[in-house]
């Protein structure tokens, strides 16, 4: 077949090379744009340096900007809307603040209150509001913004990390000298714990579009899957807080494309996951461990037939090897656990528990044995597909669970999915996921192992737990307190309710040109109000 | 123009199918909007009391008509996930999209074009295949990983632009444009293998006929005969798959603005799904709907009004 325009021509030729030349002048053109714009990123020869020139442009004050990247997404700034947990640890700890705050250690300090006091045994909880603490809007918190901000909370329109504590409330009385009193019905000393519900001005109510409070930064401006922009709070309380001048929380799709942001040098700071680590510079960014603060766990549904038997959910225990999980999936990072309780809650947390189910295949299969199920069983985990680390687990422990005779498989659900079918219906065998965290009070993290708590999705039911819990609640010496809830603990690992993994490590990146990146014990706090420039 | 007529009837008849397969497929999709919005610590009477507020414990019969009467009368409604209005939101969000669409297509002319008549005038040569070469790699490449290559290449390696710095429209035009550049880049490669095959093909299709041979003849270089009678004849395939790259370029645009940061209407579809978003997602499917639905029958009244020979009905 030969082409019948055998002879060259020279305008088809011209004509091509205009069209490659204005193709070639486009790219060059916008792609000088882009570098020009970006902070000279073309002429920047490392990403030390391209990063640093990017957070040093506003640092005439001395405090500077840090850029954090994140691929969790803001639902709200309303702190009495916002639901997603790493959207809580940016919004209620930067803009927001109550009458308590925690410190790094989980003791609480008194933030717009200026002293508080437990009286009565732990039924009435009286505070002073503290004198001169100023809105974003330059007004001094009175006490009806203090009343409310508490009909707010009580309103119990929406759920926050609060309201179950809350729903313990009687009455809440604020008086004009300031002095703030709550009655509870029931007496419980954790709940100081809950007293950090933001305090917001009265009657404001557009905080969606710019949220208004007493923290450390103000809102500067919000454009949803793009950035969050803070900045210093000129008049807040605490003397010498905040350091940096401006803050801006970059959102991403997902971890790849904050990873790399990262390398590029766009963003100072984010979450890394513990695959990661390789792929970033170690001359320009500090790795920082910390813990998630959330039990990892598989757990069991204790109404699926072969797992009504104690002795089965032992066997899985002991065929469960955390070590294992930790190297293979998590690259050696992470804190083993044996209670749904976080290690960082040290004063609850029972940390004997945590070797109770040594790995011991050999013990597994004769627990096993004895149940009756000496040829194994079918499980299907259910994992929700978008915690990668959880659908790595899952592949981890379906070769442990192999080596047993239980053959294990997993189904994905998307989250939604899951949150109806797995966690809302109870409609599985066994999910990895991890649980916990919103608040520091154990129990808190414990009440859900209650037999008829509705959020008791393992159907676990132990009167002996629900008397020692219910116990442990009620008690008010403290360190008398702490041993009924390890009692407590200690029950829920002999029955084997579940098989409590980790405490997922959580991993950070920063730049080395900053510092202070402290790690709290509650699910995905982020101060950014201790964070420094440093040379 | 009875003829133009019809083809609106019919653009109108698909995008009222889409929005039924749309609602459609929220109604059989499991997972509660009240659940993902209230989290793990809502208790049931709280999930109830919200799904009753945004309307969910309706009929589904009837949340379709409020929901089609809303979008009528161009009143979108809230979106789920962010308690804004929807409407509001995509005034920042269809600009980004349309933009990076638009210069897909350009990109994507520009890459196909020369390739399809440089290979189309050597065909059988070692051009050619060069050519076929990359239409068929660039077709193969997953969308996913051409946009990291590029980010690698360009971004970390060369560092001609910061990866994930995506700068507002508002803020200055010439960056805005700058970034999209590589996403569009990203969208157009793979679209302009498969157009650069159709229209190489059609070219040579054409130059095998008959009035080819006579204009020849007739003394017109081949450059004339190229331009004058082959091209327009070849266009016509060309334009048809026009058409249908408008959907990939939207299919293109969903991956590509997740890994470039971009915050386009792709990304919040996305996003919207698993957060189970209906209104939003809705509105966002009928929108895409919309434009490749008006891409395909602008083309359908182009081809008829090139060549009248052709009857569509």
């Amino acid at each position: 077949m030969k082409n019948p325009l055998s002879l060259p021509s020279r305008r088809l030729r011209a004509a091509f090379s205009v069209m490659i030349a204005s193709l070639l002048a486009t790219s060059l053109l916008l792609a000088g744009c882009s570098g020009g714009s970006g902070g000279n990123q073309a002429s920047a020869s490392g990403s030390a340096t391209s990063s640093a020139s990017a957070s040093g442009n506003t640092s005439k004050a001395g405090g500077g900007e840090f850029r954090f990247g994140t691929n969790a997404e803001i639902d709200s700034l309303d702190p009495y809307l916002v639901v997603g947990g790493d959207a809580k640890g940016i919004v209620l700890f930067n803009i927001f603040e109550g009458l308590l705050k925690s410190d790094k250690d989980g003791n609480f300090f008194p933030a717009v209150a200026e002293s508080y006091e437990v009286k009565d045994a732990g039924k009435t909880y009286s505070f002073k509001l503290r004198k001169g603490v100023k809105f974003h809007n330059g007004n001094e918190v009175t006490p009806a913004d203090v009343r409310y901000s508490f009909d707010q909370a009580l309103s119990g329109e929406f759920a926050h990390g609060s309201s179950a504590a809350f729903a313990n409330i009687e009455k809440v009385d604020v008086t004009e000298a300031g002095d703030i009193t709550i009655t509870l019905k029931e007496a419980n000393t954790e709940f100081t714990a809950f007293v950090t519900n933001a305090i917001i001005p009265a009657d404001y109510t557009e905080h969606e579009s710019h949220p208004i409070g007493t923290g450390p930064f103000k809102f500067e401006s919000y454009a949803p899957q793009q950035e969050l922009v803070l900045s210093k709070f000129d008049e807040y309380w605490q003397e010498g807080l905040p350091h940096l001048d401006k803050v801006s929380i970059i959102n991403h799709a997902d971890s790849n494309a904050t990873l790399l942001s990262l390398q590029s040098g766009n963003i100072d700071g984010s979450a890394l996951a513990a695959d990661s680590i390789t792929s970033v510079d170690e001359s320009v960014y500090n790795i920082i461990q910390r813990n998630s603060n959330a039990v990892q766990l598989l757990a069991l549904n204790n109404d699926y037939e072969p797992l009504k038997d104690p002795r089965v959910r032992q066997a899985l225990s002991y065929a469960v090897d955390k070590k294992q999980i930790i190297d293979q999936a998590f690259g050696g990072y992470g804190t083993p656990v044996g209670t749904p309780i976080i290690p960082g809650l040290a004063k609850y947390f029972n940390a004997s528990l945590t070797n109770a189910y040594p790995a011991d295949v050999e013990k597994a299969k004769q627990l096993l044995a004895d149940a009756g199920y000496a040829d194994g069983f079918d499980l299907e985990i259910a994992v929700p597909s978008n915690y990668v680390v959880h659908v790595d687990t899952a592949q981890v422990i379906v070769n442990q669970l192999a080596a047993i005779g239980v053959s294990a498989t997993i189904k994905q659900y998307d989250w939604a999915t899951w949150l109806e079918d797995v966690y809302g219906n109870r409609n599985y065998q066994a999910t990895v996921v991890s649980v916990g965290g919103a608040s520091l009070s154990p129990g808190g993290e414990l009440s859900r192992y209650r037999s008829d708590a509705e959020d008791n999705f393992f159907n676990f039911k132990s009167p002996a737990f629900d008397a020692k819990y219910d116990e442990a609640v009620a008690a008010l010496d403290e360190s008398k307190k702490a041993s009924l809830y390890k009692e407590a603990q200690q029950i829920l690992s002999e029955e084997a309710a579940s098989v409590f993994i980790q405490d997922i490590a959580g991993l950070s990146a920063i730049n080395n040109h900053f510092d202070g990146l402290v790690s709290y014990p509650i699910y995905a706090v982020l101060d950014f109000s201790l964070i420094k420039k440093v040379e | 123009m009875r003829f133009a007529l019809k083809r609106l009837l019919t653009a109108l008849l698909t995008l009222l199918l889409v929005s039924l397969m749309t609602f459609a497929a929220f109604a059989i999709l499991p997972g509660d909007p009240a659940r993902v919005i209230l989290g793990q610590e809502a208790s049931v009477a709280q999930i109830d009391a919200l799904r009753t507020s945004l309307g969910l414990d309706r009929p589904l019969p009837e949340q379709y008509v409020s929901w089609l009467g809303g979008f009528l009368s161009g009143d979108n409604g809230e979106s789920i996930k962010y308690h804004q209005p929807i409407n509001e939101m995509l005034t920042s969000y269809i600009p980004v999209t349309a933009t990076l669409a638009a210069l897909a297509i350009v990109l994507m002319a520009l890459i196909a074009v020369p390739l399809a008549l440089l290979a189309a005038r050597f065909s059988g040569s070692w051009i050619d295949r060069v050519v076929s070469a990359f239409s068929t790699l660039s077709i193969s490449i997953p969308g996913f990983f051409l946009a990291v290559l590029l980010i690698w290449v360009f971004g970390l390696g060369l560092r001609l632009f910061v990866a994930g710095r995506y700068v507002p429209l508002s803020d200055d035009l010439l960056g805005f444009l700058g970034y999209l550049f590589w996403p569009a880049l990203a969208i157009a490669i793979p679209c302009a293998g498969m157009a650069a095959k159709y229209l190489r093909d059609s070219i040579v299709q054409q130059l095998q006929l008959d009035y080819i041979k006579t204009a020849l003849g007739k003394g017109n270089t081949a450059g004339q005969v190229l331009r004058r009678h082959a091209l327009k004849n070849s266009l016509i395939p060309a334009l048809t798959m026009l058409g249908m790259i408008v959907g990939d370029v939207f299919a293109g645009s969903i991956i590509v603005e997740s890994v470039f940061s971009v915050p386009g209407i792709g990304r919040l579809l996305v996003s919207s799904i698993s957060y189970r978003d209906f209104p939003m997602v809705e509105v966002l499917v009928m929108y895409i709907a919309c434009a490749v639905v008006a891409a395909n029958t602008l083309v359908d009244i182009a081809i008829k009004l090139i060549d009248p020979r052709i009857r569509l009905r």
